[in-house]
């Protein structure tokens, strides 16, 4: 299958500050690709490039959209930008207009008439499910609300390709999963390629592919489930008042693999022929009285992965640390 | 939860003929801009024509204080002060409208906004002639309120030649709107807009002729020829006065001349500093 966007040897800096080395993807089309980093990692500044905001350090980057050159179109090509929508981290909404009024100018500045325009406005409203709120100010609106709005916006000139930068930022889990349900309800009616740079890990698993970015750098491409297949054990997850001395004392009393996550957390991997109930009993008693907050079992997820590859966490709280055992 | 109709149209065709498809892009942006402009406007026109107030009263305290105290060699009645600044009221009103407006820019880069504008599938020009020509729409409105300050000075309404004061006013606002979007593009915050505002486009409008003569030579004499409200300043001077001002500083063609060139130079200059990249880095 052909890619609809290839990054070669990319290289970026804002100012003096490197953001991204030698970055290297390819996207096919109809595929959901995340880019999963903590902030700052770069993985926002690889949609601003591949949106044209900005223009590449070193390295190329070219859209394979229909009717491209055989070179492939540059990032910000009129022809380009008129095939994809762009959902930033901040929703790109006017606040002072309506719904509607939004709805209308983005589809006006995508160069459909009047008429047009009023009716995709319309389209995208019911889509939204917004049309009893559609003449009330975004300010009016609540967080889902505008995630919804800027959504249909992207949406407003049926792109090719969708890039989603934080697109479920201060939602709740409700809103989340409704953001989600309409990508996905648009994706079974075309195919529609979208690319999301998130830090949430159950973002990140609702993508065909994943790609890990720490540091400015590609550090693992692969599927969310075998990704997540390939960490294999459970997780108890300890909140204690000192992880690092703690996370040792278990590790080394036990023999298990920890690793601390947090100011006030560590994990400790259930060994393949362990039960996880009974590790939990023996690590509740390894502990100094008093120092045990709360342990909890679970099923190992994205954010584990990216511990474990990248070794930093998702939410930025810890650096990379060396495993305890 | 079921999908109503997101997609419906289709992708505009990239072997459909080229030039048409990317005039109606740009026109796209340009209108639509401009749409928005004017939604606000009628949203918030309090905001907006309370930006005539402050000049108006400017120019009527300089007027009234100055009565008695001053005569202006400027030909037929503009040697009355309130005469002699109208001009400079009416370029402070054009100015302060493409400072507010323009501020906007940054609070658009904010909020989001202006990326959204951005990723358009139009040129960084027209995003800019859509933002000027909102500006433009808002100025003349308020240019319109201002008549009745010209019957306050004593103005016959029939005597002033009106199509050279539109022209002036039009390409003045432009140029000064292309100047103020420069400076909105490079600074980071409105906190940094309001200090190059204090001192770049204050003094430019306080050595444009608005409140003295301009000298025949000297150091402010070459700032103003590098400055649009000058010949702004200068140009409506001589609508108001109905060809009759004899102490102009140029003649109304070289006014004119000088305001479409500075507005050609001026959103020539803004399309090139608005491909610099808005964004600092982030995730």
């Amino acid at each position: 299958m052909n890619n609809v966007l290839d990054i070669k040897s990319l290289s970026f800096a804002w100012g003096r500050r490197e953001v991204l080395a030698d970055v290297n993807l390819g996207v096919r089309q109809g595929e959901l690709v995340s880019l999963l980093g903590p902030n700052g990692s770069g993985k926002s500044t690889i949609l601003t490039l591949i949106a044209g905001l900005a223009p590449p350090w070193r390295g190329q980057i070219a859209w394979h959209l229909g009717g491209s050159p055989a070179a492939g179109f540059q990032p910000g090509h009129p022809d380009v930008l008129g095939r994809i929508g762009v959902v930033f981290q901040s929703p790109g909404l006017d606040q002072t207009l309506s719904a509607r009024e939004n709805l209308h100018l983005a589809a006006r500045m995508s160069g459909l008439g009047r008429r047009e325009a009023r009716r995709r406005a319309d389209e995208l409203l019911a889509f939204a499910e917004l049309e009893d709120r559609a003449d009330e100010r975004i300010k009016q609106l609540s967080g889902g609300m505008r995630r919804r709005v800027d959504l249909a916006r992207a949406l407003i000139h049926d792109p090719e390709v969708l890039l989603l930068d934080e697109p479920t930022v201060g939602l709740d889990h409700v809103s989340f999963e409704r953001f989600w349900q309409r990508i996905a309800d648009v994706r079974a009616l075309k195919r529609l390629t979208v690319i999301c740079a998130t830090h949430r890990p159950d973002e990140a698993a609702k993508s065909d592919r994943l790609v890990m970015i720490s540091g400015g750098k590609v550090v693992y491409e692969g599927t969310p489930e075998a990704t997540v297949r390939g960490l294999g054990r459970d997780l108890l997850v300890v909140e204690s008042t000192e992880p690092k001395p703690q996370a040792q004392l278990v590790s080394q009393q036990l023999s298990v693999v920890t690793r601390v996550t947090g100011p006030k957390s560590f994990v400790v991997e259930v060994p393949a022929e362990s039960d996880g109930a009974a590790l939990v009993v023996r690590v509740v008693e390894s502990l100094p009285s008093g120092s045990l907050t709360s342990i909890a079992l679970r099923r190992p997820d994205l954010g584990d992965a990216f511990v474990k590859i990248a070794g930093g966490s998702l939410d930025g709280t810890t650096a990379a640390q060396p495993e305890a055992a | 939860m079921s999908v109503k109709s997101p997609v419906s149209i289709a992708p505009p065709a990239i072997s459909a003929p080229v030039m048409p498809v990317r005039i109606k892009r740009e026109l796209g942006v340009i209108i639509g801009l401009w749409q928005r402009d004017m939604m606000r406007f009628r949203r918030d026109t309090g905001r907006w024509v309370g930006l005539v107030i402050q000049p108006m009263l400017i120019w009527g305290l300089l007027g009234a204080g100055m009565r008695g105290s001053l005569t202006l060699a400027a030909g037929g009645k503009a040697s009355s002060p309130f005469v002699f600044y109208l001009p400079g009221a009416i370029a402070m009103i054009g100015l302060f409208t493409s400072i507010f407006a323009t501020m906007g820019v940054i609070e658009d880069r904010q909020h989001g906004f202006l990326q959204q504008v951005l990723v358009a599938p139009a040129s960084r020009a027209a995003m800019i002639i859509g933002k000027a020509l909102g500006v433009l729409s808002v100025a003349l409105v308020q240019l319109v309120l201002t008549i009745p300050a010209f019957i306050l000075a004593g103005i016959d309404l029939a005597s002033v030649a009106w199509p050279l004061l539109l022209v002036v006013f039009v390409f003045g606002v432009l140029a000064v709107t292309a100047l103020s979007f420069c400076l909105a593009w490079v600074v980071k915050t409105t906190h940094a807009y309001h200090a190059l505002m204090g001192v770049f486009l204050i003094p430019l409008w306080l050595v444009s002729g608005a409140l003295f003569p301009l000298p025949a030579e000297g150091f402010i004499r070459w700032v103003n020829y590098a400055n649009p409200l000058a010949y702004m300043v200068d140009g409506m001077r001589h609508a108001c006065a109905g060809g009759l001002y004899a102490g102009g500083a140029w003649t109304p063609l070289t006014s004119v001349l000088a305001l479409v060139g500075a507005t050609i130079v001026g959103l020539t200059l803004a399309s090139v500093i608005a491909r610099r990249p808005i964004t600092a880095g982030g995730g």
